[in-house]
């Protein structure tokens, strides 16, 4: 009895570390299928703000507003396996180097700006929630003319 | 007579070779148990195997291509790619990417998904296409390119209805 009591016993600690050495391997992988998925459609924004002109990006009606005024849009995400559909916010806004002309949202002057250069950083940020957890990844490219 | 007596003492009485078999069938089951588990996270594993392996290997070759290419254009077959007719701008199996060699000249490529392969061809100087040279993926349900405000995407949808959405613009 003593010998079959041992057994269930060693049984019982043997399933729950292989449960938690799975455990350990899957929490990952889900955090690594979030990212690709998320990851794939923040190449969009990238590429977006990269090819976007100029003259567009400054315009009063920029995807990308001029900071501290936001753009916020509802997007499709991706589908995680299984066909579940991730939808997040994109916010967009924009923000001015400092060497900027004030016009241009900066204080740089005619002798630290001589070129009259206009850089601004563009930023796209996602939030979305997945299994009750709110997430949030941006990125940022610098356009200048 | 007593001798015998001594022998049926040894034996199991009837409650306890149940209890014994109970015992084993229990023991019995928590094998089984713990067997099922892993094989549930085999298949858990399984599923995930698109997204986690096959798409990140698949982003990084199309985004380099795409990035390289000088421009694109959209078909919806290799026949109609290669006679460059039809060239549209919604959902379409077949991409054709331009590079500009040094010497000033371009050279042709074809992103193509057919018969659930996306394969990449390099268009010969003469036209004529061999076999591919690479087969970017086998796991693929669809592939479709499209174009939105001027950027290519890549609608990648995988075996378990997962969907991957890669954008590039080119150079």
């Amino acid at each position: 009895m003593i010998e079959a009591v041992l057994a269930m016993g060693l049984l019982t600690i043997i399933g729950l570390i292989l449960l938690k050495l799975s455990l350990n391997i899957l929490m990952p992988r889900q955090w690594t299928v979030q990212q690709t998925i998320t990851n794939a459609y923040m190449s969009y924004e990238r590429a977006l703000a990269e090819r976007i002109p100029f003259e567009n990006l400054v315009a009063s009606n920029s995807p990308w507003p001029a900071f501290p005024t936001t753009n916020s849009e509802n997007v499709e995400l991706g589908r995680l396996p299984g066909g579940r559909l991730i939808t997040g916010t994109v916010t967009r806004t924009r923000m001015p180097y400092e060497n900027n002309f004030p016009i241009d949202g900066g204080s740089g002057t005619i002798d630290t700006n001589p070129a009259a250069m206009k850089v601004w950083k563009v930023q796209s940020v996602a939030t979305y929630t997945i299994g009750g957890r709110n997430y949030a990844k941006s990125r940022t490219v610098l356009r200048s003319q | 007579m007593k001798i015998g007596i001594r022998k049926m003492r040894k034996a199991f009485t009837l409650v306890e070779l149940t209890v014994v078999m109970m015992v084993g069938m229990m023991i019995g089951s928590m094998l089984i148990a713990i067997f099922n588990q892993q094989l549930a996270f085999l298949r858990i594993y399984q599923l995930q195997s698109f997204v986690t392996e096959e798409a990140p290997m698949i982003s990084l070759y199309i985004n380099r291509l795409i990035g390289k290419a000088d421009r694109f254009r959209l078909h919806d077959s290799i026949s109609d790619a290669l006679s460059n007719t039809d060239p549209r701008i919604t959902a379409s199996p077949v991409c054709v990417l331009n590079f500009r060699l040094p010497d000033g000249s371009m050279r042709a490529s074809i992103l193509a998904f057919e018969d659930g392969v996306l394969n990449y061809y390099v268009v010969p100087e003469s036209g004529v296409l061999g076999p591919s040279e690479w087969s970017i993926t086998q796991r693929a349900a669809d592939v479709q390119f499209y174009m939105e405000q001027g950027i290519l995407r890549t609608q990648l949808t995988g075996p378990q209805g997962e969907q991957l959405i890669y954008s590039g613009a080119t150079q």
